[in-house]
């Protein structure tokens, strides 16, 4: 008590000075995503998702190294026989499941029917341990794969269809990036560390809106049949569904 | 003494009236310093065979001490002299760390880190709370139960020495946990297990007892009595996992809380007591008991730890090693000091940390109170301090400017130890990782 009797001016004065900062940091300018469905997996340390190319469920990796494939309530199905040891990235189109170890920066193709491996292949990368590739996704407007590191720094590279580096950019605007897809003519990037979606020009990679979510540790994003947005969250291992139309407008 | 009461309030306020208008706009002023400094990159560097990956990473700081005496006591005179002036030899620029740490991880089954600090290397009379090996550990992953870490290794005890200390904006950590009451370090064993996607973390451990000594104590030998500490520690997290971390500066969109609790307990049957720089508390002779628990939780920013110790210590020995350090009695099962003699003496306290770490003004704010009672029998033993931190994070932890006040509220009354009243300290940290 004398310790609040003694002190409480300097409280007081603290408290004047620290709450119009903080009101001003609280101005968050933007929009915010509410998500319409949840469901908790059971896939564990789950860190990046795509639609299956049946476009009946999604491919799920997990920070253990397993490929899953799962419905589009996330219930798991079957799983690769393959284990490799950080899996942060995966993608999935007609030519086949690529997914990325961010320990080894190996890209590893998979069968769609057996999910056995097919191909490996390294992207070079020195960066840190766990600040390599993250998200891996085509970009439909410049007909290049695109892998992202997580930060420190941000590097976009783009990539031929044998996975070659072809150009290697920095990505600005968001503190690291966990995710990425593209749909409608749009790149989105997802960002664990500002709960954020990240809407970028294809062509320029210019940033164009950013989007709150309401989850702790997105990892991964992708769009499901009917144009739903997925996200997927590593630490609260949930996958949550929303309405993806705010993000085209 | 109501006059140099209020006069020393009012200095106070005035300090941290002008502390806090200051310290702030310091950060800003050294955008353009820092600036040539800067670099586009701070990331570690990372090898890979494919099967074994190596990564570097380290960092650099280095602060300004400033001291800020009010009481007569003549060990803070130069030659402990009363009618010299103050010894301000602890106003200085220090170094406080040249690390360099090296992980490693080979397969599923093997992980690695060793990690060294040259400055307390070269600093060979700290020891305790700051050694220079930091890390020298293994952990073998492939037991189906549990991860077994071998070696030179933080003990999984306090949950506020478990966060690193890169990750704060303080220059030091509490009294109670900075390393003085009870070890930070060991050799030894531990098992751990993470539950319900790590939001349960189990861990259970035995060591040398020794702390950080065992690095240059005897050659490294043990107790005579050969026997070892033994410790366990549990903590459940709720939402999801629940990083050892102090500060929201993800802005966390959802609550999250933790709550832990961990034991220790040691029996050196023959050494004398051992080093410790104030309180020479880290490693006794006899039974010492030690007992924490902890609460963290965090939202849109803001975060909060509190932290709770309590040890019982019942020595054989109440003879300092050195003869020179031995500042107050303890007691022991012969030697009864307080008006209840017993056999026993406790030693404990709390810290609490209110911070908010913000990214549109890339700072961390954070109050901290911690108070401590190294021993239960010594009348007006507790000391309490609380202390204000900034932090300007020019490029996240990785360079950040930050700037400490510790405000003494409460002092011990004992008459022998040198005592500052309020200390600021103000700095730079640089990592690359």
């Amino acid at each position: 008590m004398s310790f609040v009797i003694h002190h409480s001016s300097f409280i007081i004065i603290l408290f004047k000075l620290l709450i119009p900062i903080l009101f001003f940091c609280s101005c968050a300018d933007a929009q915010k995503l509410k998500h319409n469905w949840s469901k908790k997996l059971s896939i564990s340390e789950p860190s990046d998702i795509s639609l299956n190319q049946a476009k009946d469920g999604f491919f799920i990796v997990s920070d253990d190294g397993i490929l899953f494939e799962t419905n589009l309530e996330g219930i798991v199905k079957r799983q690769s026989p393959f284990r490799a040891f950080d899996f942060e990235a995966v993608f999935a189109d007609a030519t086949g499941i690529y997914v990325i170890d961010e320990r080894t920066r190996n890209v590893h193709s998979f069968n769609p029917s057996n999910l056995s491996l097919k191909k490996t292949v390294e992207i070079s990368y020195n960066g840190g341990r766990n600040k390599g590739f993250e998200s891996l996704t085509w970009n439909e407007a410049k007909k290049v794969y695109l892998a992202f590191t997580e930060k420190d720094p941000k590097w976009a590279f783009e990539l031929d269809q044998n996975f070659a580096v072809l150009n290697k950019l920095k990505v600005n605007g968001l503190s690291d990036i966990s995710g990425a897809a593209f749909h409608k003519d749009k790149l989105f990037l997802l960002s664990d560390e500002d709960h954020a979606i990240f809407r970028f020009n294809p062509e320029t990679y210019e940033l164009e809106k950013k989007f709150k979510l309401k989850v702790i540790n997105p990892e991964g994003l992708t769009f499901g049949p009917d144009g739903s947005l997925y996200v997927v969250s590593d630490d609260m291992g949930i996958l949550f569904r929303y309405d993806s139309s705010p993000l085209f407008q | 003494m109501r006059n140099a009461s209020l006069l020393k309030q009012g200095i106070y306020v005035g300090y941290m009236a002008i502390l806090s208008f200051c310290i702030a706009p310091i950060g800003w002023l050294c955008i353009p310093f820092a600036f040539l400094f800067h670099t586009s990159s701070f990331a570690q560097i990372s090898l890979s065979n494919g099967e074994h990956n190596l990564e570097i990473s380290g960092s650099i700081s280095c602060f300004y001490n400033k001291r800020i005496y009010y009481n007569q006591n003549p060990e803070n005179r130069i030659d402990d002299n009363p009618t010299n002036p103050f010894n301000k030899g602890k106003d200085r620029f220090g170094l406080r760390d040249m690390q360099l740490q090296v992980e490693g991880r080979i397969g599923h089954d093997f992980e690695y880190e060793f990690q060294v600090d040259f400055a307390d290397l070269a600093n060979g009379d700290d020891i305790g709370e700051n050694p220079g090996i930091l890390d020298a550990n293994f952990t073998y992953k492939a037991l189906q139960v549990v991860n077994a870490t071998v070696g030179f290794q933080k003990i999984p005890y306090s949950r506020n020495s478990l966060v690193p200390f890169t990750f704060s904006p303080y220059w030091q950590r509490a009294e109670v946990s900075r390393g003085e009451v009870f070890s930070r370090r060991d050799l030894g064993v531990v098992l751990s297990r993470s539950l319900w996607n790590q939001k349960i973390n189990l861990y259970g451990g035995i060591f040398t007892g020794q702390g950080e000594q065992i690095l240059t104590l005897n050659g490294g030998d043990n107790d005579p009595s050969g026997a070892f500490e033994y410790m366990a520690r549990v903590d459940i997290a709720f939402p999801s996992r629940y990083r050892y971390r102090d500060y929201d500066i993800n802005s966390s969109p959802i609550p999250m809380f933790q709550i832990g609790a961990a034991a220790r307990t040691v029996n050196r049957k023959y050494s004398s007591f051992l080093q410790g720089d104030d309180y020479y508390l880290r490693v006794i002779a006899g039974q010492k008991d030690c007992y924490t628990a902890d609460f963290s939780a965090q939202w849109k920013g803001f975060s909060t730890q509190v932290e709770w110790h309590l040890i019982n210590m019942r020595p054989t020995n109440d003879i300092d090693p050195s003869g020179l350090r031995y500042r107050e009695n303890r007691g022991s099962q012969t030697s009864k000091i307080g008006a209840n003699p017993t056999g026993f003496f406790r030693a404990g306290g709390i810290l609490a940390t209110v911070s908010y770490a913000s990214r549109p003004l890339k700072s961390i704010f954070s109050i901290r109170y911690d108070q401590l009672n190294p021993n239960d029998l010594v009348q007006d033993n507790t000391e309490e301090s609380l202390t204000f931190a900034y932090a300007y994070q020019l490029k996240g932890f990785n360079s950040m400017i930050k700037a400490q006040y510790n405000y003494r509220l409460i002092d011990r009354k004992n008459p022998n130890i040198q005592r500052f009243d309020d200390q600021l300290r103000i700095g730079w940290q640089m990592l690359f990782r």
